[in-house]
């Protein structure tokens, strides 16, 4: 897989996903392998009685694991609170400057205001769709003009969506399919806002994920943060 | 061999009740046609595969991309609907039954159900075929904004008509199921056989034969049918009274487990499916009315109110079944065990609110119902992590038997605790902000599901059909069958999860170049787990014909011939569904006459007898009489329907073998007159001054020609009988 980023490496939520579950996986595995292999054992007599269970029982084994699990999960819920959107977006003070950007989402569009400027990037047959990409660089679809904003500044995203549910997601580069750094649904008759603070300049992919149709695959823009 | 033969013959106590014929008759049919959709399904998933590593179907991409989603859409619901919850409500019936000890409260309520999911599935296949394409979730409004030349929206209006069937199907089901539960007798009582003496004697470890033997015999006893009042009955049935101090515990008639797990999954559905009411009415209030102007927000929470339940529906029966059927492989006491009891009132509450985490990315929903969703996430990790530890407990130290049944129960529980490993860490807002909509969601599904529901599903097959039929299973079959979906399915279902970590996007039918190295991975897992299913369904149709002999040399032939012009009828009639749209009145008549002909192998199969087969045979001259009175321009439309019509209702000769010798040279004939008519209309001649379509669809339809030809020359040579049709003789008897 080489220099991808991992979706654990970006924020939010616990990190080390990745490690998590394959951990996670391997001691389950061993785990199961390990009961298989108890029952080769020799001191097994063959008898409708369960001596296993029996011992388990006489020192509550099953108590202490439902306790164990309970409370690992009561943990679990408690680190979760602070990253709910609601929690997440309160600390975001409203005499901060905030950098307005308000998007339409469209079969298969992307529109942007940014302050007065708008730019429409739309594919609406798939002949559009390759003419864009014949203009592209080795990342993919590529579009002539971007929206800009400064690295650090808290944007707020405003999405609405013309016709069908669609995804506001940015991507963790430029490239033409990447970890997710944000997302949110665009679903239509709503405002949806979702707060971002970028950290690092340079180019950032913006694609549609929510499937909304066959040309969804082509619902592509990009977003360029500049250096302070 | 002969100990893996009759798994009944066991020592293991097995309620001595024999489930009623007709019972066990439908749920063999249930079990059929789950595994004929579970294979067009999978071959759906193959289709898909090949697109994304560029195999371009049709000349025109648009369409690719269109066969694409419609195959993800029909993929999606088919396996769900078609495939497990098919297995589920057939499996259920007979397990309710046979634990239960009673006959199902409305048998015939159970057959109409089994009617119902049939259309509403075969319904969903014709969606399929007319490109319709809005996901599996069917999120609105996309259902009827296909955008530009997308499907149509009577192709939206069949799908809803599909999932309306379906939903009434499993109404049906869930009450059946409640019903037989709540009213009447019932066999309860197994909470006597606690193990009292051994919770206060710490110091006895030993204990001897003989007392087990006279234990062993009491259990059978245990489950005695009797009258609970309804306050009892519920306590008992969803696992309440496990959590009771021990005095009360024993004093609750406890039902076994197999009846809780069924219950708990009936009630839950059936609240669950007003969710997919919802959302169908909106839909069709939307489509008269478009000023209608629904929350479509709602509508979505509505429909995950229905889709998340219908998830655990796959698992919850079988679940229950593996509670019972581990350790009875395993050779254990099945005394009552109050920790296999205890997570079923979790499973009951949090199935009903844990939907809400499929909307964690709507913004707009309230704060609370992510709250809920963030809670309910974890919270039924709590009972999965009960149920996980006490089925390895019965195994632990335990002088298991390996045979199909437990390999693949256990293989089930792996599945299911590594799908609910990924689900741990998607049902967090803060890390599902970083995966939803990635492949890791899907790997998430197909490990819980694929590998979890569908392996104990699979298991219960492999123990179910033998002790109904009396016949084993090959057994190295079987084995083929588990190690090729293990490496199979593990293998593409975790590279979904990773590959989602990395961020590839669910639903993109175009790969894009940073993940075109995994493409060929894909590919060969999947189809590994294809051959492992064609294993399955020929071992399982082999075994199946031992008992009922549907199966003879002769009769496969047969079976070849009709199958090959079936195909080539329907491709023929999906041309012209290519060709011209289902936006005008050809349309509707297409899909009015496609409907009857789809009814009509209800008298084929069934035998009714020939004058039904004449019926059918005058009813499609009449199909095709108004068809022509339709106003077509494309004369060449008109070819090629009137022949598949044709080629379809070329069944009923074959089906009905005393028809003379004489329909076989015609078969012959007519579909060398058809491959000869392709050959001149394509390329550089044109005989009706109109493009013949020279596409892959076309191509495989003369193939299935060629194969239907063959298949006929040798029935010819085979069959010796010359004699005339009976029909006509009793046609000409008649006049006379
Ligand atoms: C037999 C082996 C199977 C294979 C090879 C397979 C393969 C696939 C593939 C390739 C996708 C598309 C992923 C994407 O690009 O978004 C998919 C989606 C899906 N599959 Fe499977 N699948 C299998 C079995 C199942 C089973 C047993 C179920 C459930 C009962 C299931 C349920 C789904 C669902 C719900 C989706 C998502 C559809 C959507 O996004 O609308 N699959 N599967
Ligand atoms: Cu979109």
């Amino acid at each position: 897989m080489g220099e991808v980023n991992l979706a654990s490496d970006l924020g939010f939520g616990t990190p080390w996903l990745v490690e998590t579950l394959t951990v996670a996986i391997l001691l389950t595995t061993g785990f199961i392998i390990y009961v298989i292999l108890s029952t080769r054992s020799n001191k097994i007599r063959l008898s409708g009685l369960d001596q296993a269970k029996y011992r388990l029982y006489k020192y509550h084994a099953e108590r202490y694991w439902a306790i164990f699990v309970a409370g690992i999960l009561i943990w679990f819920w408690y680190l979760g609170i602070p990253w709910m959107p609601s929690m997440a977006f309160d600390n975001i003070s409203e005499n901060q400057t905030i950098h307005v950007i308000k998007i339409t989402a469209g079969q298969w569009f992307w529109e942007f205001e940014d302050g007065g400027y708008t730019y429409k990037n739309n594919s609406n047959s798939i002949e559009q769709a390759q003419l864009l990409q014949e203009n592209k660089s080795s990342n993919g679809l590529k579009v002539n003009k971007e929206i800009h904003v400064k690295a650090g500044e808290t944007v707020k995203f405003i999405a609405n969506s013309e016709d069908v549910n669609h995804g506001f997601g940015i991507l963790a580069s430029s490239k033409s399919m990447d970890s997710i750094l944000m997302q949110m649904q665009v679903v239509p008759g709503y405002d949806n806002v979702f707060y971002y603070t970028f950290d690092k300049p340079g180019t950032y992919t913006i694609r549609c994920l929510e499937y909304c149709g066959w040309l969804h695959p082509y619902m592509i823009s990009e977003i360029t943060i500049h250096a302070t | 061999m002969s100990k893996f033969e009759f798994y009944e013959k066991e020592e293991s106590p097995i309620p001595k009740y024999e489930v009623k014929k007709e019972i066990s008759d439908l749920t063999i049919l249930f079990i059929i046609a789950s595994i004929i959709y579970f294979l067009i399904a999978g071959s759906l998933a193959l289709l898909m595969r090949l697109i994304q590593s560029n195999a371009f179907i049709f000349v025109n991409p648009d369409q690719t991309l269109g066969l694409f989603y419609a195959s993800l859409t029909i993929h999606g619901q088919l396996m769900f609907f078609g495939f497990i919850s098919m297995l589920t409500v057939g499996i259920s019936y007979y397990l309710v039954s046979k634990f239960g000890k009673k006959p199902l409260f409305n048998i015939n309520l159970a057959i109409l159900s089994f009617c119902f999911l049939n259309s509403g599935v075969i319904f969903l296949i014709i969606a399929g075929t007319m490109f319709f394409g809005a996901g599996w979730y069917n999120l609105m409004p996309l259902t009827f904004h296909s955008g530009n030349d997308g499907w149509s929206i009577s192709s939206a209006v069949i799908f809803l008509v599909g999932d309306v069937l379906i939903g009434i199907a499993l109404v049906m089901f869930c009450i059946n199921i409640i019903a037989t539960v709540l009213s009447g007798k019932i066999a309860a009582g197994i909470q006597k056989t606690e193990q009292t003496k051994l919770d206060e004697n710490n110091n006895s470890t030993e204990i001897h034969e003989d007392s087990i033997n006279k234990e062993d015999k009491k259990r059978d006893e245990s489950l005695t049918l009797q009258y609970l009042p309804p306050s009892v009955r519920w306590i008992s049935v969803l696992g309440i009274s496990s959590w009771f101090p021990k005095k009360y515990r024993t004093a609750i008639p406890a039902m076994s487990i197999v009846v809780v797990g069924i219950f708990v999954n009936a009630m839950v559905q059936f609240v669950g499916n007003f969710g997919l009411f919802i959302q169908l009415f909106t839909g069709f209030t939307y489509l008269l009315n478009p000023d209608f102007q629904p929350s479509w927000l709602f509508t979505k929470d509505a429909w995950w109110f229905f889709g998340h339940p219908i998830v655990y529906f796959t698992l919850f029966s079988f679940l229950g079944a593996a509670y019972y059927y581990i350790p009875r492989y395993a050779r254990k006491i099945i005394s009552y065990d109050k920790w296999a009891y205890r997570s079923w009132p979790f499973y009951f509450v949090f199935t009903m609110t844990v939907f809400t985490h499929h909307a964690f990315m709507d913004m707009p929903n309230p704060d609370w119902l992510k709250f809920i969703a963030q809670t309910s996430s974890l919270a039924i990790i709590f009972p999965s992590g009960l149920t996980i530890m006490t089925i390895m407990m019965y195994i632990f130290r335990s002088k298991i038997s390996w045979n199909l049944t437990s390999l693949f129960m256990l293989s089930g529980i792996a599945g299911w605790a590594f799908g609910g490993y990924s689900g741990t860490q998607t049902g967090w807002w803060g890390q599902d902000v970083y995966l939803h909509n990635t492949l890791n969601i899907v790997g998430h599904i197909h490990l819980t599901i694929l590998m979890g529901s569908v392996l104990f599903a699979m298991g219960l097959i492999y123990s179910i059909i033998p002790s109904i039929i009396k016949v084993a299973f090959n057994k190295t079959l079987g084995i083929l069958h588990l190690l090729l979906t293990l490496i199979g399915g593990f293998g593409i279902a975790f590279l979904f999860t990773y590959l989602g970590f990395a961020g590839f996007i669910r639903r993109e039918a175009i790969a894009p170049d940073e993940f075109a190295w995994s493409m060929p991975l894909m590919l060969f897992f999947a189809i590994i787990v294809g051959i492992g299913q064609i294993i399955f369904a020929y071992n399982l149709f082999n075994t199946l014909n031992k008992k009922y002999k549907f199966l003879s040399k002769h009769n496969t032939i047969f079976y070849v011939a009709i199958i090959s012009t079936a195909i080539a009828g329907i491709s023929h009639i999906l041309i012209v569904s290519l060709f011209m749209g289902f936006e005008s009145k050809p349309s509707i008549f297409l899909l009015l006459s496609g409907i009857i002909q789809i009814f009509w192998i209800l008298p084929l199969v069934k035998r009714w007898g020939r004058i039904w087969y004449l019926f059918g045979g005058l009813g499609t001259i009449f199909l095709i009489y108004l068809f022509i009175s339709v106003q077509f321009d494309m004369k060449f439309v008109l070819f090629f329907l009137v022949t598949g019509l044709a080629q379809i209702f070329w069944i009923v000769p074959y089906l009905k073998s005393n028809w003379s010798r004489k329909r076989l040279y015609i078969g012959i004939g007519i579909s060398s007159i058809l491959i000869l008519s392709w050959l001149f209309t394509n390329p550089p001649e044109k005989i009706f001054g109109l493009d013949a379509p020279y596409d892959d669809i076309s191509m495989s339809l003369e193939i299935m020609q060629v194969i239907f030809i063959a298949s006929t020359i040798v029935l010819v040579i085979k069959e010796k009988d010359d004699s005339i049709s009976h029909i006509f003789q009793k046609l000409r008897h008649r006049a006379r």
